[in-house]
């Protein structure tokens, strides 16, 4: 590539170094500098990632920008690190430092003790996501899969509510459990072949899986599969995520939804869906079975709920079942729409969680029998979080419809049904479940909106007054939302090539 | 250039309104009020003009249709197209629905004057003029249903639009829950269809499912599925078309909606979106038609509308919830029609029914805007202080009625249409809730403007007025209305089947004197009885308190709904809460007190004794030996030793 000032590796390392800085004794410890070193560097990333997604062309699905580092920890296993970025991964990673960068902007009001370590840590955090989606090899994804965890630890315990340890603590386990699954998966695919070194890239990787034999690939898909359905998650293994959420502060539980949850729908398009797609579509179909359940169940949930943390993060469990049904369709659009719907679910959910925060931080409670009539206050905050609740209805024109409708579209179309020789009936029971389950989606988010901003305000608040940087990063997550639902093709036009070619690749190689 | 690339008009001018309402109300002082009032008359005005120059264009060349359309979504076989399509029917509503959006603008005007939120209401308005040009216009059923649920979403803020009142909350949030079993219905179809029509065909592609030649895809999903299957995807359009027009058990939603402001309610709930339904059904007749089940579930649930809701009609004393109940019935009859075949009379009823509504919810307005009050007990002998009223509530009356006017044309075709078919079970339903209608709507004439006034509000302050005392806005409104609901109907009749029709008929208007005659002695006895009972008041009905309770209750339909919301929704999701927290919860934590368990056991082992150290290490030595022993056996039968 001609462009010479862009470096993968630059890019993943800068939060990091920016993190680093922050921490480091040298810097004041002054909250307004901190602020605003850390917003800084997060909108460079915001700008240095956009010029990677202008830079690699539409119709290419392979890696640009590939770069590699040899690590001379381990001599006899010539280990390397190896970045890269196809339009997929840059896409998220433009995504992810857009969301960081407001998640930024909101926590000037939302974070009041610890700065200097809040910063830092979401610093870090963001270099780890980068490395999730520039890794071009398997060590290196595994190395960023871990690396992932103690800033998300420490981010999600140090609020010190009653319960932060505990859930501080559930969530490092089941991270813990996917990333020992995912070396486990990782050993067996370097031990298995020995004409392969450490070093092989993802592209290596895709033509030489093939040849592995049927059992072993099985074990590996397994593995991941297992790996990912625990971060993303899938229906059982779901019950960290509500409680982790109900007592983070706002802007972590933005960056937890709406960036880290990508990584492992990421894991599964780029490790399963690519690599093991021989044996990953006898498991899709029970993943697809499970994401339909998982969206009905976390539905269900949010209707119950009292609490609108934990209301939201179950509407996040909803979306991620849909961005599931879509990857294992096996479908070309149900691809798109599961990776449009990422980004969409990304907008919405960081969106829903920071308008959350702010109703948390100026009335004082969460409990949804304590709230009512908000609007009466500040009917321009019930505008924007109307728009973004509706949009988490699915409401067609914002960006909430399309990545849903063609995902649910994939899983009813998808060439597994006639193929897979167990689920053929069941498969379609699923994909008509899920879409029951979007049905639903009016149920709970208007629950959310009227009990809070709708309806009499039984309680006297006062006068109360948004801050123009609060209410400037909902309405820039509304107009996200609104540009994308009206004008989905900016980013299908970026991802179409990807998904063509890896889908007719599959197809091809299936039937 | 190409005329139909300029069908974007219709959709961009309302979006400009909303914009241009939008941007002074933020920075710039000037009378905003006129502003926004101004681009609103604008821009539906616009829109009206170039929907008569089409309407013109089609009538001359009678064979074309004009489309266009852009790609929304495209991902390799996966388009969805939104587009704007025209032919007659979309032409006939789009100039109805043009009309009525023009005069309730120009009415609201003086309506929301006093009111705050004023552009609120006036971007609401112009964003409901979009989304439901959008749905006339759709090219294909995607778009339809893309527009179907923005229709509903700006209905519901409109519901909600006094978001204050707890009322007025509950409504909205009703309305658009029952909305989305009707949306859910229409997308379960479009899926539906899109995947049987990608197993149809060898070549992968998702069918774009376009308005205008949905005989031919229909035709090849019902090849491709049977009957069987056919009917019941057909099953789901009809519930989304039931459900958005306030067919029989679904009528619960219009009756909330009445807590919207009455200029909203005159154009949405009145006249538009409720027409919506039995206009997804006249654009899908031929793909609808294959199945005959359908044609007579749709009759059913039509007829029983048409009559039930008109009983319950006849016991309401808000005036506003008699126009709801009115609604329903009226479309009960359309869809009556529908299901018998009389396609060219229902969407002449379409369009008279819209009218007339039009013209008795702004009547209605006015009457709200001077006297504060709902409820009929409260009013009579309007006639004396307001003959204009009396005389624009008096034709819309009429006209629904099907008695004289623009609706006795409509229904003439109706009704001549069953008894040509010799469809005469629905022909005397028909005349039967005819003439019910009849009962509450001359009910309500007398009620509200004959007798005595018995309200608060002092008309005598309006005498020396001009016009007695009503806006020049409203009343501009209601001349227009009025005009086009007495006449229009008999200036198109006579053409109207040459142009719009299912399937092309030899006769295009055989009347019937047999059947007008009887229909009109009827009619105008029962309007005498009416008379009698609430003009002059010579008899006193009995009221027997249960059924008229039964009645006025909507037969606890409202209390059904509720039962099952609670039960069936709330119930189970918190049955799914128990069971997240506690058993999926639960296992987790099981999980963790084994692991406890296990580190408690194994400290066990380390009781520092000796012995049992030693028993240990030959037990593990033990186990390595046997592995080793194992592998070297293996090896040497490898190796062939």
């Amino acid at each position: 590539m001609a462009v010479n000032f862009l470096s993968t590796f630059i890019l993943v390392l800068l939060p990091i170094i920016a993190g680093l800085l922050i921490i480091s004794p040298f810097f004041p410890n002054n909250a307004i500098k901190i602020r605003r070193f850390a917003k800084a560097f997060c909108a460079f990333n915001l700008f240095y990632s956009i010029l990677f997604m202008l830079f690699i062309p539409c119709d290419v699905s392979g890696f640009a920008f590939v770069e590699q580092f040899p690590l001379n920890i381990m001599p006899n296993l010539n280990v390397s690190i190896v970045f890269g970025l196809d339009n997929v991964s840059a896409l998220l990673c433009v995504l992810s430092s857009f969301v960081m960068l407001l998640a930024l902007i909101a926590s000037k009001s939302l974070i009041n003790s610890r700065q200097k370590s809040f910063y830092s840590l979401m610093l870090f955090l963001l270099g780890a996501v980068f490395g999730i989606f520039a890794a071009n090899n398997l060590f290196t994804f595994l190395t960023f899969w871990m690396l992932l965890l103690p800033p998300a630890y420490f981010l999600i315990s140090i609020p010190g509510g009653n319960n932060t340890r505990k859930n501080a603590v559930k969530f490092v386990l089941f991270s813990f459990a996917s990333s020992i699954l995912i070396m486990i998966s990782t050993a067996l695919v370097y031990a298995y072949c020995a004409d392969l070194n450490i070093l092989s890239d993802f592209g290596t990787l895709i033509k030489k899986s093939e040849d592995f034999p049927v059992v072993m690939q099985m074990m590996i898909c397994a593995g991941f599969s297992i790996a990912f359905a625990l971060r993303l998650p899938v229906f059982p293994l779901h019950s960290w995520l509500v409680e982790v959420h109900s007592e983070v502060p706002a802007p972590v539980s933005a960056v937890l939804a709406g960036i880290l949850l990508n990584t492992a729908a990421y894991g599964f398009i780029r490790i399963n869906l690519q690599m093991y797609y021989d044996v990953f579509q006898l498991f899709a179909p029970v993943l697809i079975l499970f994401a339909a359940i998982g969206v009905v169940w976390a539905s269900c949930a949010a209707i119950a709920q009292n609490n609108i943390k934990k209301l939201v993060s179950c509407i996040s469990l909803v979306n991620m079942g849909i961005i599931l049904i879509g990857i294992a369709s096996f479908t070309e659009f149900g691809l798109t729409g599961a990776i449009f719907h990422m980004v969409a679910h990304s907008l919405i959910i960081s969106g829903l969680f920071i308008g959350v925060g702010i109703i948390n931080a100026k009335f004082k409670t969460d409990k949804l029998e304590l709230l009512s009539g908000i609007a009466k206050y500040v009917l321009g905050f019930a505008g924007v979080m109307l728009i973004i609740g509706l949009s988490a209805a699915f409401l067609p024109l914002t960006a909430g419809f399309s990545g849903a409708f063609m995902s649910l579209a994939g899983g009813f179309n998808s060439p597994l049904i006639e193929k897979a020789f167990f689920a053929s009936d069941l498969m379609q029971f699923a994909s008509i479940f899920a879409t029951v389950g979007t049905a639903l989606s009016g149920v709970y988010v208007l629950r959310f909106l009227h009990k809070t901003f709708f309806g009499l305000s039984e309680f006297d608040f006062g006068e109360i007054k948004l801050a123009n940087h609060q209410f400037a990063v909902l309405a820039i997550f509304s107009a996200g939302i609104l540009i994308f639902g009206i004008y989905p093709m900016g980013i299908i036009d970026k991802i179409s090539a990807f998904a063509q070619t890896n889908i007719s690749n599959i197809l091809t190689a299936i039937f | 250039m190409d005329i139909a690339q300029n069908l974007w008009m219709l959709l961009i001018l309302p979006l400009f309104a909303v914009l241009f309402t939008i941007i002074p109300s933020a920075y710039i002082a000037l009378p905003k009020r006129r502003i926004t009032l101004g681009l609103t008359i604008i821009s539906s005005s616009v829109s009206l003009i170039i929907s008569l120059i089409y309407a013109g264009y089609l009538l001359h060349h009678p064979n074309e249709t004009l489309e266009t359309n852009f790609v929304f979504l495209n991902s390799g076989a996966f388009k969805i197209h939104i587009g704007a399509f025209m032919d007659k029917i979309s032409v006939f509503v789009l100039l109805i629905f043009n009309i009525i959006a023009l005069t309730c603008g120009i009415f609201s005007y003086k309506y929301m004057q006093n009111k705050e939120d004023f552009s609120r209401f006036f971007v609401l308005l112009n964003l409901f003029i979009f989304s439901m040009t959008g749905l006339i216009l759709s090219a294909n059923l995607i778009q339809f249903y893309i527009f179907w649920e923005l229709t509903g979403v700006f209905s519901y803020l409109l519901i909600g639009f006094y978001y204050k009142r707890p009322a007025s909350e509950k409504a909205a949030r009703k309305t658009f829950l029952i909305n989305k079993i009707g949306d859910f219905a229409l997308l379960a179809a479009v899926l539906n269809f899109s995947y049987f029509l990608i197993q149809d065909t060898d070549a992968i592609f998702y069918p774009l499912l376009t308005l205008n030649d949905v005989s031919t895809w229909g035709l090849m999903a019902y090849v491709q599925v049977g009957s069987f299957v056919y009917t019941a995807i057909c099953l789901f359009i009809v519930a989304a078309a039931v459900i958005r027009a306030s067919q029989f058990p679904f009528q619960v939603w219009l009756v909330d909606a009445m807590e919207a402001p009455t200029p909203a309610n005159s154009l949405i709930h009145g006249a538009i979106l409720t027409s919506a339904g039995a206009y997804l059904i006249i654009r899908l007749y031929p793909a609808l038609m294959l199945s005959p089940v359908v044609l007579k579930i749709i009759a059913l649930i039509g007829i029983i509308t048409a009559i039930t809701c008109a009983v319950i009609a006849i016991a309401q004393n808000d005036i506003k919830k008699i126009l709801a109940f009115s609604t329903a019935s009226q479309l009960g009859l359309i869809f009556t029609a529908l299901g018998c075949g009389a396609y060219s009379g229902a969407v002449f009823q379409l369009g008279t029914h819209a009218l007339a509504k039009t013209l008795m919810f702004l009547v209605a307005g006015v009457i709200l805007h001077k006297t504060l009050n709902r409820n009929v007990k409260f009013l009579g002998g309007l006639r004396e202080y307001t003959p204009i009223l009396a005389a624009g509530w008096l034709i819309g009356v009429l006209s629904l009625s099907g008695v004289f006017f623009s609706g006795f044309y409509s229904k003439e075709m109706i009704l001549n249409h069953m008894y040509e078919s010799r469809q005469f079970v629905f022909l005397g339903l028909c005349i039967f809730a005819v003439l019910l209608n009849v009962v509450y709507l001359f009910r309500s004439y007398f009620i509200i403007f004959e007798g005595h006034y018995k309200g608060s509000y002092d008309f005598s302050q309006d005498e020396d007025k001009k016009y007695d005392g009503i806006d020049k806005f409203m009343l501009s409104a209601l001349g227009i209305l009025a005009t086009l609901t007495a006449f229009s109907g008999g200036f198109i009749a006579a053409d109207f089947q040459k142009y719009i029709y299912i399937i092309k008929q030899k006769f295009y208007l055989v009347r019937h004197p047999e059947l007008e005659i009887s229909l009109f002695i009827a009619a105008f006895l029962t309007i005498y009885l009416m008379w009698q009972i609430y003009g002059v008041r010579k008899f006193k009905i009995k009221r027997i308190r249960m059924i008229y309770r039964f009645v006025v209750l909507q037969f606890y339909i409202n209390k059904l709904f509720e039962f099952v919301y609670n039960i069936l929704i709330k119930g189970v999701s918190r049955l799914i809460n128990f069971l997240d927290k506690y058993i999926i919860g639960g296992i987790y934590i099981l999980l963790s007190q084994f692991i406890r368990l296990g580190g408690y056991m194994s400290l066990r082992l380390q009781n520092g004794n000796l012995n049992s150290y030693i028993f240990y290490s030959f037990v593990f030595i033990t186990a390595i030996l046997l592995c080793a022993v194992m592998v070297y056996f293996k090896g040497l039968s490898q190796y062939g030793g």
